[in-house]
């Protein structure tokens, strides 16, 4: 039974372990590329959404997403 | 008046918005541009000027210096209604010239929206100030009918 716990532990730690580390290429492949696409450049001019590759596209929507209100479905149908 | 109509009313602020917009979701095919061009063509058609075009989005992607959601305002006249409209009442002046916004929502999908102008219930105002000669009454009805058509012909990509 001890041996038997100490394995589960040992499986855990394991696991958990890669996760975090997958987790934290992850984040780091984000904040080196794709963050940087995503910030502020005021020398650019006007830009689109979709002018971001597609990677910060995909991040940059989910973030407009939640910041502003999604279109309400029409109030009536059309008169 | 407002303050106290909105303390009374049971209705949210984006209920009351929604309430007064008469919006239509762009055929999925369309991309923007091919929306802002069947607008313009249609409006042609149906002899309806277009009077301006605000690109709304690049005042806000140039301020922010982030990337942004595409949104543009159509504006339309029929100026002869339209002054007969004013000499009316000059304070209608507020609403022209009628508007359609172009507007991509965050999951890419294009929306057309306008001031829902179904004025039907006007047909049971009683009051003196209420009343508008028959002809201008048909006047307004083919403006409505002119943005409605301008709206669903972008909606269907059908020009």
């Amino acid at each position: 039974m001890r041996i038997a716990s100490i394995l589960f532990y040992f499986i855990s730690g394991v696991a958990l372990n890669v996760t975090v580390s997958a987790q934290q290429d992850s984040s780091s492949e984000l904040s080196s590329e794709i963050l940087e696409e995503l910030a502020p450049q005021m020398d650019k001019g006007p830009r689109l959404v979709e002018e971001l590759s597609e990677q910060a596209q995909h991040v940059r929507r989910r973030q407009l997403m939640g910041s502003s209100s999604r279109i309400m479905p029409p109030s009536s149908p059309a008169t | 008046m407002f303050d106290q109509m909105i303390g009374m009313s049971s209705i949210s602020m984006r209920d009351l918005f929604n309430f007064m917009t008469f919006k239509l979701k762009a055929n999925g095919d369309l991309s923007f541009d091919d929306v802002i061009e069947t607008m313009e063509l249609t409006a042609n058609e149906v002899y309806f000027k277009k009077v301006g075009h605000s690109e709304f989005w690049r005042d806000v992607s140039a301020n922010s210096g982030l990337t942004t959601l595409r949104v543009e305002i159509l504006q339309f006249c029929d100026a002869a209604v339209g002054r007969r409209m004013l000499d009316f009442s000059p304070e209608f002046s507020i609403f022209i010239p009628c508007r359609i916004t172009v507007i991509e929502d965050a999951t890419g999908e294009i929306w057309l929206m306008t001031m829902d102008w179904d004025v039907s219930w006007l047909a049971k105002a009683w009051q003196p100030g209420s009343k508008l000669a028959p002809d201008l009454v048909e006047g307004a009805q083919r403006i409505r009918d002119a943005m409605t058509e301008i709206m669903e012909a972008e909606a269907s990509g059908d020009w």
